[in-house]
């Protein structure tokens, strides 16, 4: 029982795909969870229900939903590729929008809590003693906040880890490309001779997932002492 | 408290009246098919006709790619009837004692076809290898996983004897069942598709753009049997009656072939 070269291709792009969803929607998710938390505006639970959509909507739904809209012929898809050569079909950047897309609810929820929590008077006091809003977000507002940042962040990626529905859905399976864990464990159910490779990859996905949530209790551990 | 307890007990007897009425309809009156999804459109066809009369239980049907179905019959999956679309799986199962042996005969034959997006496209050469490679560009070629699912397997087989397998084998996109890889040229997501003949003629949204000669692969043979574990008097009637001159004519109709012997 060992892992072969496509065990650890999928394992690699697996890492690549969560780790690039969450680094390019942390910025739209601090940014919802300050606008959620702090902002007063017209359409505010429609923007929540919306960020929320891919939390309670099937899988495949939000994975049929990006194919209409940035799959080769999709909505913003055509346009995209016709303007500036982004591809998401079949190709890993539609993984990591697929994993993005369905991290960015867990991400920003725990954002938006800890922006919460953040004693608005301090805020205030920063902004009576001169500091433009933007210098009271950076230098007060989100330092206070980052660990609920660092856990929206931990959280957004396991999820991008695991995802498996909207992938499959989106772009398919390619191996090297967009045959993450969850989809080769996947591919080897359908295999009577797979079983021993599914069971290999299972515990590699229970082991990166567990590191992923120790990691994040010893930042958020760390950041409390450092206070 | 009182309307509680009979809200419970309504609700409690509906159960038990519900789970006893699914019991009965689902495993003595139905017969329980499971079968290869390129069978999907014509099975409906053929279920209905089955039905029309009345002293025949209606089918229960499931689909997969064959090769998923064979693993959740060898896993213990109910079902009376097996319709696979390759003599491989079916001869997996038969080497695990899951089949009633003397039930297993050949019902369809198939054939397999490039397709694209319906009038996006001319014909493809076959003769020319060099053509597909050129028409596909750095686009992608749908077809079931060439590992497991028998369209698949023929896929491959055909293109390996075509001399051409492993120039195209990095454009490939695999996917669960032939199907799914309609699905992808219909959509325009894969420029070509190679699937069986009956899935193509089944949509409009795609046009055949090359017939893959039937000498460069397997023969395609759609075999069924009754599974060991079947209680079903009328499983056996059903796997006899596809054999029927109505139920050849719905399969030629959907673009199937038949198999030699009764041609």
């Amino acid at each position: 029982m060992t892992l072969t070269v496509e065990d650890w291709i999928a394992i690699q792009l697996s890492l690549k795909v969560a780790l690039v969803a969450t680094l390019a929607s942390l910025p739209f998710g601090i940014l919802m969870g300050f606008l959620l938390a702090r902002g007063r505006f017209f359409g505010k639970s429609a923007l929540d229900a919306l960020i929320h959509l891919p939390l309670v909507l099937p899988p495949v739904v939000t994975g049929y939903l990006l194919l209409l809209a940035f799959g080769r012929k999709g909505l913003f898809g055509a346009p995209l590729e016709a303007c500036c050569g982004i591809v998401f079909s079949f190709h890993w950047t539609g993984a990591a929008l697929a994993a993005a897309v369905m991290g960015f609810p867990l991400m920003v929820r725990a954002i938006r809590l800890s922006i919460e929590a953040v004693d608005t008077q301090i805020e205030q006091a920063a902004g009576t003693l001169g500091a433009s809003p933007a210098m009271v977000f950076f230098s007060v507002t989100l330092p206070l906040a980052l660990p609920g940042v660092l856990a929206g962040a931990v959280l957004g990626f396991a999820k991008a880890l695991g995802e498996f529905g909207a992938t499959i859905t989106f772009v398919a399976s390619i191996p090297g490309e967009t045959q993450t864990i969850p989809a080769a464990i996947y591919g080897y159910t359908q295999s009577p001779e797979g079983e021993s490779a599914a069971l290999m990859l299972s515990i590699v996905a229970v082991i990166i997932s567990l590191g992923a949530l120790v990691l994040s209790e010893w930042l958020a551990r760390r950041l409390k002492a450092g206070r | 408290m009182s309307i509680d307890r009979r809200f419970c007990l309504a609700g409690l007897s509906a159960l038990a009246m519900g789970g006893s009425l699914a019991r009965g309809v689902a495993q003595s009156a139905s017969i329980g098919v499971l079968a290869a999804i390129s069978l999907k459109g014509v099975l409906g066809k053929l279920s209905t006709q089955w039905a029309a009369d009345a002293s025949q239980a209606p089918l229960r049907i499931a689909y997969g790619a064959s090769n998923a179905l064979a693993r959740q019959i060898e896993l213990g999956a109910p079902g009376d009837c097996f319709l696979s679309a390759d003599l491989d799986w079916m001869a997996y199962l038969a080497q695990r004692g899951l089949l009633r042996a003397d039930t297993q005969r050949e019902f369809a034959a198939n054939r397999l076809v490039i397709i694209a997006l319906a009038g996006k496209s001319g014909m493809l050469d076959l003769g020319s290898p060099a053509s597909i490679r050129a028409a596909l560009g750095s686009e992608r070629l749908a077809v079931a996983r060439t590992d497991l699912v028998p369209a698949g397997r023929y896929a491959r087989e055909a293109l390996q004897s075509l001399g051409i397998w492993e120039k195209i084998k990095p454009s490939l996109v695999e996917t669960e069942h032939p199907l799914a890889a309609l699905q992808l040229v219909a959509r325009g997501e894969a420029r070509f598709g190679i699937v069986y003949r009956s899935d193509a003629l089944g949509d409009a949204r795609v046009s055949v753009v090359a017939e893959i000669p039937t000498t460069s692969h397997r023969p395609i043979r759609y075999p069924a049997a009754v599974l060991r574990k079947s209680t079903h008097a009328q499983a056996r009637q059903f796997l006899d009656w596809l054999a029927s001159e109505a139920a050849r004519k719905t399969l030629r109709d959907a673009g199937f072939g038949l198999p030699e012997a009764t041609r």
